[in-house]
């Protein structure tokens, strides 16, 4: 018998029918690391708040079935006792942390479990001193970057000394270079101090090289349970968008047993012969037009409080660009698209269609730049799909918005939902009525904010499709992401950001082919032997001579 | 300005400034109070306090002098008639002096502000009442996500065409209704987010303990002591009638010369210098430092 063992699980939320978990059974032992996989609301978060007991002693609804630790029952279990054997992180790290400081934020909960007052301090410090967070401790929370709130999360889960910690897409929110702290530090807890962890996460890359066990869940069912390697081995194709890019390359090449590890990756790709096909140019992108800029931006600053976020930032969007604009959390990204939608006060030269920026109105600036901020939920407001639509073509006062919101829907493969609530549509059909909403007016020129951020990736390849079929229609397109490899997926140009200056600009072979950090995993992975190969597709090409299948 | 007192001194000090400065409307009493608040807040160099409360005070002070001059006429000191209604030299000095009212009762509650630990606040209140605490602490957590949501979605129905700005209030009232409707429903999410996380980490599961516990010293003793020194001048200014004052009639005004005022500023600027001295005193013996 397991750690963890989960027997027959079945749960619905309250006033709900349909059951988000469905028999669901598996056992976990001790010190394991477990990896739950899933598409967005198949059940992934609410099976780890059933093992922390949140579900149902928080939310309420109707459970059945058993979820033990260590061979106690959680429903027998005080609610200090569970708090103090399982630690969940969250997905936002702002969401999650209620003090002001860093050191007593650690102790809140312990101070909630009633932990002696002699014991709290010796455990903060000590929680503190593992994770490298010390010298934060006096540090007010709100001061702390996305990376450094989710460490303090941690720290905050781990003074309990728990048996088990859940993480619930702990990195979702966080820049790849905080992400990867993040899972370090989630590996030398695991090894460390041999607690279990479940690990819920849609950005899987790194995190198979962590993990002893995959559990697959689809609509509430357990579709998969049992070893990486047998995971990463298994012929299901519904597997594969979650697979890591190697693995998936292998896979396609019909190599059995593909390995997790970059270097052993790497090794045997040493050994496999490419094809006949020369290293690809992306086909699929609309050439830029080099006429007059769309945009064009000389020695823009602009910040707030006194900090500057923008520091003379100079560039030119032309029409026809897909743009993925790259860089860390605080580098100036959201600043740079709010200043380009006229949100921010600037100082320089901004030029959209050669006039001054400031001499535009706000909602003539909606007319010829469309944008789509990083949350789809803000832009739900009405009944209906249609009546979304219909409500930002009025107020930006469309010539017959009626039928500009059918184009719309037939675009965007909406008109099915129409008449639907948009609060009732999936995470993806949300974020197309926002993108819907950006493009009622027509605009050239359409930029996201992050539209990857916390998709799961079938989502994210359909945004690639939608995203490349909008830019061939004429839209320029300027988005952000810290995804390199959906950046390659979609645009024809990077920008780095570092500081509020950019830092690169040119095409993918310019930008990532000397790039230490910035640059995709299958261009880390074959770049001895052919430098130009940067996505899932370019691999497949290169090496098999097949047309890939996303 | 390290704050080092016990979590319910400054409750003590907020309580008894308020009943002081509400009890009358003594020119006196409302200038001690401001030179204790401004002393202490100047002393913790908290000048964005300071510009606030100027800020908040001055369109009220300028709301209730358009108000006084539209509406009272009483005063005895007549200063023009305009349109029948009689302008008088009390009625502005009135509203003058309740800006400078409002303006100290601000104040005030900055300076409690700046004499409590959040953090402390939380913990020595969730030992003694959890549930209040625990829907205060939602309230605190929310409001900087509620300000920063609102100013994004802001921008956001700005890039939907919605017009904020330069439109009949009419339309601006619907124009903020879909920003309010997102506000609101993302609040509650959040605001279970912030429950869901309390609870996880075992909120409301026992009685709680509380971490590095404060807990009254000979400097909480201090500024007690000097309080109950002018509360106790005050009581005894309140009994013989010297802090009756009545603009309007003039009451008051063949007293404010009597010297148990000069006794009575001094002490509310005893008490502000022993509260900035407490503190101070305080963080160079005993500060927290993690230092590895």
């Amino acid at each position: 018998m397991g750690y963890i063992t989960v027997e027959s699980l079945t749960y619905c939320y309250p006033e709900q029918d349909k059951p988000v978990l469905d028999d669901i059974s598996f056992s976990l032992n001790r010190g394991e690391v477990l990896l739950l996989l899933g598409r967005s609301g198949s059940g992934k978060s609410t099976l780890g708040k059933a093992i922390t007991g949140a579900v149902p002693y928080f939310y309420g609804g109707t459970v059945s079935g058993k979820v033990s630790i260590g061979g106690m029952p959680i429903d027998k279990m005080e609610h200090n006792r569970r708090s103090q054997t399982v630690g969940m992180v969250f997905q936002y790290p702002e969401k999650q942390l209620i003090l002001n400081k860093v050191h007593r934020e650690v102790a809140f909960g312990l101070e909630n479990t009633g932990v002696p007052e002699k014991t709290i301090r010796r455990r903060v410090f000590e929680a503190m001193q593992f994770t490298g967070i010390t010298p934060l401790a006096d540090r007010d929370i709100d001061s702390l970057s996305g990376g450094q709130k989710q460490k303090v999360a941690i720290t905050s889960a781990l003074a309990f000394f728990p048996e088990c910690i859940v993480l619930d897409e702990p990195i979702s929110q966080l820049d790849p270079l905080a992400a990867e702290e993040v899972l370090n530090l989630t590996r030398k807890i695991n090894e460390e101090l041999n607690i279990t962890v479940i690990l819920i996460e849609q950005r899987t890359g790194k995190c198979f090289e962590l993990a002893d066990k995959v559990a697959f869940i689809e609509d509430g069912r357990l579709r998969f349970f049992g070893g990486t390697h047998n995971f990463l081995d298994s012929p299901e194709k519904q597997y594969e968008p979650f697979l890591p890019e190697p693995v998936r390359l292998f896979r396609r090449l019909g190599i059995e047993h593909p390995p997790t590890g970059m270097k052993k990756s790497r090794a045997l790709l040493s050994s496999i012969q490419p094809g006949d096909a020369p290293v690809p140019a992306h086909p699929a992108f609309r050439e830029t037009e080099k006429t007059q800029p769309v945009i064009s931006l000389d020695k823009v600053s602009c910040g707030y409080g006194g900090l500057t976020v923008l520091n003379r930032f100079t560039a030119s969007i032309q029409k026809g660009d897909c743009i993925s604009l790259l860089g860390a959390n605080g580098a100036g990204k959201t600043t740079l698209l709010k200043t380009l939608v006229g949100l921010k006060q600037y100082q320089g030269s901004i030029l959209l269609k050669g006039m001054e920026l400031k001499k535009w109105k706000q909602k003539e600036i909606a007319w010829t730049i469309g944008y789509v901020s990083q949350n789809p939920d803000d832009y739900l407001t009405q009944d209906t799909v249609r009546d979304e639509l219909l409500f930002t073509a009025r107020h930006l006062g469309v010539e017959e918005p009626e039928q500009a919101a059918d184009n719309i829907l037939q675009l965007l493969e909406l008109s099915e939902y129409a008449g639907r609530n948009p609060k009732d549509l999936s995470g993806g059909q949300k974020q197309r009525v926002a993108i819907g909403s950006a493009l009622i007016a027509s605009p050239e020129v359409l930029i996201l904010d992050e539209p990857t951020r916390g998709i799961d990736v079938p989502l994210k390849q359909t945004l690639a499709e939608l995203l490349r079929q909008l830019n061939q229609s004429g839209i320029t397109i300027l988005l952000v992401t810290h995804d390199t490899e959906f950046a390659c997926m979609v645009s024809n140009r990077f920008w780095i950001l570092y500081q509020g200056e950019l830092l690169a600009d040119g095409t993918k072979e310019e930008v990532f082919s000397d790039s230490l950090y910035y640059t995709t995993t299958i261009h880390k992975l074959c770049q001895n032997q052919a430098p130009g190969l940067f996505t899932l597709e370019d691999a497949l090409r290169y090496y098999s001579g097949e047309e890939a299948v996303r | 300005m390290k704050i080092q007192l016990h979590i319910l001194t400054p409750v003590f000090l907020l309580v008894s400034s308020l009943f002081l400065l509400f009890s009358t409307d003594h020119p006196f009493v409302i200038c001690g109070s401001i030179l204790l608040a401004v002393t202490v807040l100047a002393g913790g160099k908290k000048w964005k306090q300071l510009k606030q409360g100027l800020w908040f005070a001055l369109p009220m002070t300028f709301f209730m002098l358009l108000f006084n001059l539209v509406f009272v006429s009483s005063g005895v000191t007549e200063l023009a008639v305009v349109f029948g209604k009689r302008i008088t030299l009390e009625s502005i000095l009135y509203a003058f002096l309740m800006g400078v009212k409002l303006l100290a009762a601000t104040y005030l509650f900055f300076m409690a502000g700046s004499l409590t630990n959040g953090d402390k606040a939380v913990s020595y209140c969730g030992s003694k009442l959890p549930k209040s605490t625990l829907t205060f602490l939602l309230i605190f957590r929310l409001i900087p996500h509620f300000r920063e949501s609102f100013f994004h979605l802001k921008d956001v129905y700005a890039t939907r065409g919605v017009e904020f700005e330069n439109v009949p209030l009419r339309e601006k009232i619907k124009s903020y209704r879909a920003v309010l409707a997102v506000l609101l429903e993302q609040s509650l999410e959040s605001s279970f987010e912030i429950g869901e996380a309390a609870y996880t980490r075992g909120f409301l599961s026992t009685k709680r303990s509380v971490y590095e516990r404060s807990r009254p010293t000979w400097r909480d003793g201090l500024v007690l002591t000097a309080d109950a020194l002018l509360l106790a001048v005050y009581i005894l200014l309140l009994v013989n009638g010297s802090a009756s004052f009545n603009l309007y009639f003039g009451e008051g005004l063949e007293r404010l010369s009597n010297p148990a005022w000069i006794l009575f500023l001094l002490l509310c600027a005893t008490l502000a210098g022993c509260i900035l001295i407490a503190n101070r005193k305080q963080r160079e013996t005993t500060e927290v430092t993690w230092d590895t």
